[in-house]
C-alpha cells in the first residue's frame, strides 16, 4: 500500500517537473499557413511565421514584398520562434520538415538560444552556402541585438538577394583581421622554414674513423650456436583484413551547422548569437 | 722568409704542384729537401714568429709571412705585435690541396644556395681576405688487441616456422687506428672543426716547417690529455660497427646484443701532433662577426650566414598575399573560432622563439672565446627573445576567448592584434636568427690571464 502510494507520489512529482519547464517547438503546420505569397510562374512560395511576434503588422507587410523577388529561386520564409535544441539544430529539423527536397530558404530567429539562422537548400544552397550565411548572419546580428528584427530581417534578405543576383557581400572587419594574419603567416611560414633549413652537419665518427682507414681484424671467429626455437606460423596470419566500415556525421555548435547531403538533396546554414 | 738559391725570391708552398715554389724564377723545390741541414733534422724544434691582434689578443704565428690587414678572429683591421717563438714540431702535415680560387668557388656556392645572404658576403674584395692557415690538431693512436666474447640473436621463416637462434660469438680482436683527431686550439671553435671534419689520411706527410711556407698556423694550446676520453669513445664506438660489419659477425644476419667494451681489450696509445690545412675567413659587422671555414683538403665548409632582414621581410609579405586570398576566398574562419586559431599559432611561436634561444644557448656555451662582458651582453639579449610579444598574443586570444562576447568586432579586433603582436614577435625572431648565425666579437685577453 505504502509502495503505491510512494509510487503514485513520484509519478506525481515527475509531471510536476515536466510540466514546469516549458516545451517549445516549432509548428510546421502553422508556418505552412503563413503563407504571403505565390509565385505562380515558379510555383514557390513566401512564409512569414512570426511566432514570437517580433514584427508590426506593417514590418511584416514590407518584409512580404522583399521576399517577393526571392520566390524566383525557391520558397523563402521569415520565422522567429523558438525549438527545443541549439539554434542549428531546430532549423535544421523544421527546414527538413517543411521543404525537405524543395529549393527554399529560411531566415529564423531563435529567441530561446538568442540567435539568427540562415537554413538553405536546392537552388538556394548553391549560392547561400553556409559561409555565406555565416557571412550575412555576421553581418546583420548587430540589429538584432539592438531588437530591430525588421531591419535584420530586411538587410539579411537584401544581402540573400544581391547573392543570387550575383553581387559581393563586403565583410570589412574579417578583411582587417586577415590582413593581419596573413602577414603573420607568411613571416611565420618563412621564418619556419629558415630555421629548419638552417643546420651544419657534423661529422660523425664514422665519417672521422673512415677517413683514417683503421686496420681493424677479427682473427679466430667462432659462431656457436646456442639455442633454437620454432614457432608455427598460424594458417590464418598474414591475410587477415581491417574490417569496418567509415560512416559520415554532420557537425554543429557556435551557430553553424554543416551542410547535409541526403538523396541528392543539398541543404546547410548558418547563423550568429545576437 | 724563404729565399730561392738562385735568384734570391720568395719561396712559398705551391698548392698546384705541391711542392715549394720561387714567387720570382718559378724554380721547384722539394719540400722535405729544402733547406734541410742534420742540426734541422735533430731540432725537434722550428722558429716562427707569433702575431696578437692587438684587438682581441687572438694568436697567429708564421713562419715567413708578415702579418697585416686584418685579424682573422676578430675581423678588424690592425697591425700585429709580434716576437721570435720556437715552436715544437708536430709529427704530420696534411699539405693543402684546395687552392684559393677553388675555396672561393666553394664558398660562393654554399651562400649563393642560401636566398636570404647579405649581398656584401659576395663582394669580390671581401672573398680576397680568405687566408691559409695550419690548425693544429691532437692525434691519437692506438694499437689494440684481445679476445671478446658476445651474444647475438637471429630470427628467419623457414616454411610455416618463425625459427629464433641465439648465438654466442667470440674471436680475437686486433688492430691499429692512428691520428683520431681533435682540434688543439682553444680559440678555434670545436663545432666549426666538427663541421668541416673528417681529415683524410691520404695526403698526410711527416713535417718539415717548408708546407708553413705562405701560410699562417695556429697555436696548440690545450692539453692532450683533454681528449683522450672522447678518441677512445670514437673508437669503441668503431670496434662495434667493425664487429657488427661484414668483416665480423654481419654476415650471418646475426643482430649482435650490446657493443664492444674497449677497455676489456689490451691497449697502447700514443699521442702525436698534426697541421690540417683550413681556408679561413671572417666577415665583421657592427658587433657581431661570421665565420667561413673552408677544409684546405676536401673542401668541406662551414659558413656562419647571416640574412638580409629586409630581404627577408619583403619574401613573407609576398607570401602573404596567397595566403589572404586564401583566407577570405577560400577559408572561412568564423569570428569566434578565430581565438582558437590565433591561441595555437600564438604557443607555436613561443616554441619556435624557445627552440632559436635553445639551439643559441647550446652554441654560446661551448663558446670559450667571450670575455664575462660579451657572455652577460648575450645573457642580455638572450632576454629580448621575442617571445615577450607571442606571450602577449597568446593573452589577447585566451582573453576573447574568456570573455566570449556576442558582437563580431571584438573577435576580429583581438585577432588583428594577436597577429600584430605575432608579427612584432617574429620580427624579434629574425633578428635573433642572425645572432644564432652569428658570433659576438672574440676577446681572448681574459683566455690570456687565465
Amino acid at each position: 500500500m505504502m509502495r503505491t502510494i510512494f509510487k503514485s507520489l513520484l509519478f506525481a512529482l515527475f509531471l510536476g517537473l515536466f510540466s514546469m519547464g516549458k516545451v517549445y517547438a516549432l509548428d510546421a503546420s502553422s508556418f505552412l499557413s503563413s503563407s504571403v505569397y505565390e509565385n505562380e510562374k515558379t510555383g514557390y512560395t513566401a512564409y512569414i511565421d512570426d511566432e514570437e511576434d517580433l514584427l508590426s503588422s506593417s514590418e511584416e507587410e514590407k518584409l512580404a514584398q522583399k521576399l517577393i523577388p526571392l520566390t524566383e529561386y525557391g520558397n523563402v520564409a521569415f520565422l522567429s520562434g523558438r525549438g527545443e535544441n541549439d539554434a542549428a539544430s531546430n532549423i535544421r529539423d523544421f527546414y527538413r520538415e517543411v521543404f525537405y527536397g524543395k529549393s527554399g530558404l529560411i531566415f529564423f530567429i531563435d529567441m530561446g538560444n538568442k540567435e539568427i539562422r540562415i537554413q538553405s537548400g536546392g537552388n538556394f544552397y548553391k549560392t547561400i552556402t553556409g559561409d555565406v550565411a555565416n557571412s550575412i548572419t555576421d553581418n546583420v546580428y548587430v540589429f538584432a541585438s539592438k531588437g530591430d528584427f525588421y531591419k535584420t530581417a530586411s538587410l539579411a534578405f537584401r544581402q540573400v538577394q544581391g547573392k543570387m543576383e550575383g553581387r559581393f557581400i563586403a565583410t570589412p572587419m574579417r578583411w582587417i583581421s586577415n590582413f593581419f594574419l596573413a602577414i603573420f603567416l607568411g613571416l611565420l611560414f618563412n621564418f619556419t622554414m629558415l630555421l629548419l633549413s638552417w643546420k651544419q652537419n657534423k661529422a660523425g665518427s664514422r665519417a672521422v674513423l673512415g677517413a683514417l682507414q683503421p686496420d681493424i681484424m677479427l682473427e679466430d671467429r667462432e659462431v656457436l650456436m646456442t639455442n633454437q626455437s620454432k614457432m608455427r606460423i598460424s594458417s590464418g596470419s598474414g591475410s587477415g583484413r581491417i574490417g569496418g566500415g567509415r560512416s559520415g556525421g554532420g557537425f554543429s555548435g557556435g551557430g553553424f551547422s554543416g551542410g547535409g547531403n541526403s538523396g541528392g538533396f543539398s541543404s546547410g546554414g548558418g547563423g550568429h548569437r545576437f | 722568409m724563404a729565399h730561392c738559391p738562385n735568384c734570391g725570391g720568395e719561396v712559398r708552398f705551391s698548392i698546384d704542384s705541391q711542392d715549394l715554389a720561387c714567387q720570382n724564377c718559378h724554380t721547384h723545390f722539394d719540400p722535405v729537401t729544402y733547406n734541410r741541414t742534420p742540426e734541422s733534422m735533430e731540432q725537434d724544434v722550428y722558429e716562427t714568429k707569433v702575431f696578437t691582434c692587438p684587438n682581441c689578443a687572438a694568436e697567429i704565428e708564421s713562419t715567413d709571412l708578415s702579418a697585416t690587414g686584418f685579424c682573422a678572429y676578430c675581423g678588424s683591421a690592425v697591425v700585429f705585435e709580434s716576437r721570435i717563438k720556437q715552436e715544437k714540431k708536430p709529427q704530420k702535415i696534411i699539405p693543402f690541396q684546395i687552392t684559393k680560387e677553388q675555396c672561393k668557388e666553394i664558398y660562393l656556392k654554399k651562400i649563393r644556395s642560401f636566398y636570404y645572404r647579405q649581398r656584401d658576403l659576395e663582394d669580390p674584395a671581401y672573398l680576397d681576405r680568405f687566408v691559409g692557415f695550419y690548425l693544429p690538431y691532437w692525434l691519437y693512436n692506438y694499437h689494440f688487441g684481445g679476445e671478446i666474447n658476445l651474444k647475438g640473436d637471429r630470427k628467419y621463416v623457414r616454411g610455416n616456422y618463425v625459427i629464433m637462434e641465439d648465438y654466442s660469438l667470440r674471436g680475437k680482436l686486433k688492430g691499429e687506428v692512428e691520428g683520431i683527431p681533435f682540434d688543439a686550439s682553444l680559440r678555434f671553435d670545436d663545432n666549426i672543426s666538427a663541421v668541416i671534419a673528417p681529415f683524410s689520411r691520404e695526403k698526410m706527410k711527416e713535417f718539415t716547417p717548408n708546407y708553413l711556407l705562405g701560410f699562417y698556423s695556429e697555436i696548440a694550446d690545450t692539453e692532450s690529455s683533454g681528449y683522450e676520453k672522447e678518441a677512445f669513445s670514437m673508437l669503441g664506438e668503431e670496434l662495434g660497427r667493425f664487429v657488427a660489419g661484414s668483416n665480423g659477425f654481419g654476415t650471418e644476419d646475426i643482430r649482435i646484443h650490446g657493443g664492444i667494451n674497449p677497455y676489456s681489450l689490451d691497449r697502447e696509445m700514443t699521442v702525436g701532433r698534426g697541421m690540417f690545412p683550413i681556408w679561413f675567413l671572417s666577415y665583421k659587422k657592427r658587433d657581431r662577426i661570421a665565420y667561413a671555414v673552408v677544409n684546405g683538403q676536401t673542401g668541406k665548409i662551414y659558413c656562419d650566414i647571416p640574412i638580409d632582414e629586409q630581404k627577408f621581410q619583403r619574401a613573407s609579405l609576398l607570401m602573404a598575399v596567397p595566403i589572404f586570398l586564401v583566407l577570405n576566398l577560400f577559408i572561412q574562419i568564423s569570428a569566434e573560432s578565430l581565438p582558437i586559431y590565433t591561441l595555437a599559432l600564438s604557443f607555436f611561436l613561443i616554441f619556435l622563439s624557445q627552440l632559436q634561444m635553445k639551439k643559441i644557448q647550446e652554441r654560446d656555451k661551448e663558446a670559450l672565446r667571450y670575455s664575462k662582458e660579451q657572455k652577460k651582453q648575450e645573457e642580455t639579449d638572450r632576454k629580448k627573445s621575442g617571445t615577450s610579444f607571442a606571450l602577449l598574443a597568446l593573452f589577447l586570444s585566451v582573453a576573447i576567448l574568456i570573455w566570449h562576447p556576442v558582437r563580431d568586432e571584438y573577435y576580429y579586433i583581438a585577432a588583428a592584434l594577436s597577429a600584430l603582436a605575432s608579427i612584432l614577435s617574429l620580427r624579434m625572431m629574425i633578428r635573433k636568427f642572425n645572432v644564432l648565425t652569428t658570433r659576438a666579437v672574440p676577446d681572448f685577453f681574459e683566455k690570456k690571464e687565465e
